[in-house]
């Protein structure tokens, strides 16, 4: 068992994930009931019709309201939001953000942890694009397209860290908090702009390579308007960071 | 002050384009400058080129070598069946 009076606040914001969540949380629950630390996990379901948050009641029951937390919102409000209104419920002194979607796999978050207490940094980042990371379950298109805005982020914002765009990271809960303040942007590159942030407000961040096993029910959101979403958000922060 | 990123950039280009343009438009003169007149005015070009390039084969060379990790995704289907079984038994109702 851990001595470390710390507790993580792992953030889950949910649409539509009926058939992913029961699992996640089952994972959840096996790696770090396994650590030891003390952890909650928030829930934040966006009304997903599929009845998701049924599901997440039904898990609730399961696991005890100590460590389910159920924060749901009446409509979809998107994911800037949800952690916003995940981040006001928590307990823990650290917040865990990741998707419900099971590409982020929970094997990670003890790994997170032990490198942030090692070396106290202020942001942990999960990282498809360096030392063991990858991605299962993308073709030759895909990857060239990650590759290519990876590299254009990286030459253009200079930020301290390989994966601009992933969403499975670890920060003190006042670091989350100052960098989400600071954000302008929403959708698919919130996640790139709260790095940029964290680089100007001058936080550390250690890189966690992880495996990024692409989503395998529901479906994911890649077509020509986030491309086009993507860069003028990268030349807004190019101009303004 | 701190710079922004395009401010930074335009300030290289600057840096760059000054004494380039006060050669090319010959305010700037010197026996070895007529001498390597041509390479001189071709420099940008050269310069952007060997950039693309370099940016390509990066881009190409980092696509080709990432990790599939399909251990993972079969470890995941593992562990999928095993959660599935596990919440069964306690009491939980898959709704699929
Ligand atoms: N609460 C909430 N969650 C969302 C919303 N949009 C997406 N999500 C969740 O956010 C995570 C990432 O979404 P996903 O569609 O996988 O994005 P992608 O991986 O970038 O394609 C998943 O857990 C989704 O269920 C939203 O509007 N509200
Ligand atoms: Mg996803």
């Amino acid at each position: 068992m851990s001595t470390s009076a710390h507790k993580y606040s792992i953030l889950l914001p949910t649409y539509k994930e009926k058939e992913n969540l029961p699992i996640i949380i089952w994972l959840i629950v096996k790696y770090l009931g396994e650590s030891g630390h003390k952890y909650e996990i928030i829930i934040i379901d966006d009304g997903s019709p599929d009845g998701t948050l049924d599901v997440a009641k039904d898990l609730q029951k399961i696991y005890g309201e100590e460590t389910i937390v159920l924060r749901p919102r009446g409509s979809k409000l998107g994911l800037g939001t949800a952690y916003i209104h995940g981040i006001k419920h928590a307990t823990g002194d650290f917040i865990i953000i990741m998707d419900a979607d099971l590409s982020h796999h929970p094997k990670f978050i003890p790994k997170f942890i032990e490198l942030q207490a090692k070396e106290d940094y202020d942001i942990v980042s999960g990282t498809r694009y360096s030392g063991d990371g990858g991605v299962f379950g993308w073709d030759f298109k895909r990857k060239l397209i990650s590759r290519g805005a990876n590299f254009l982020s990286q030459i253009l914002l200079r930020p301290n860290a390989s994966d601009l765009t992933g969403s499975f990271r670890l920060y003190k809960k006042n670091v989350l908090e100052k960098c989400i303040a600071s954000c302008v942007s929403k959708g698919y590159v919130f996640q790139m702009e709260m790095l940029v942030r964290a680089r100007q407000h001058g936080y550390s961040i250690g890189e966690v390579p992880i495996t990024f096993v692409d989503r395998l029910y529901g479906s994911s959101k890649l077509g020509g308007t986030e491309i086009i979403q993507f860069a003028k958000n990268l030349l807004y922060l190019f101009a303004t960071t | 002050m701190v710079m922004t990123n395009l401010q930074r950039w335009l300030l290289y280009i600057g840096l760059f384009a000054i004494p380039y343009l006060a050669i090319v438009t010959g305010i700037l003169r010197a026996p070895v400058l007529t001498k390597w007149e041509l390479e001189i005015q071709l420099l940008p070009l050269v310069l952007l080129v060997l950039f693309g390039a370099y940016s390509a084969s990066v881009v190409l060379y980092r696509t080709f070598t990432f990790n599939d990790c399909p251990l993972a995704a079969k470890e995941l289907q593992e562990q999928i069946a095993l959660a599935r079984k596990d919440l069964k038994e306690k009491g939980f109702i898959f709704r699929d």
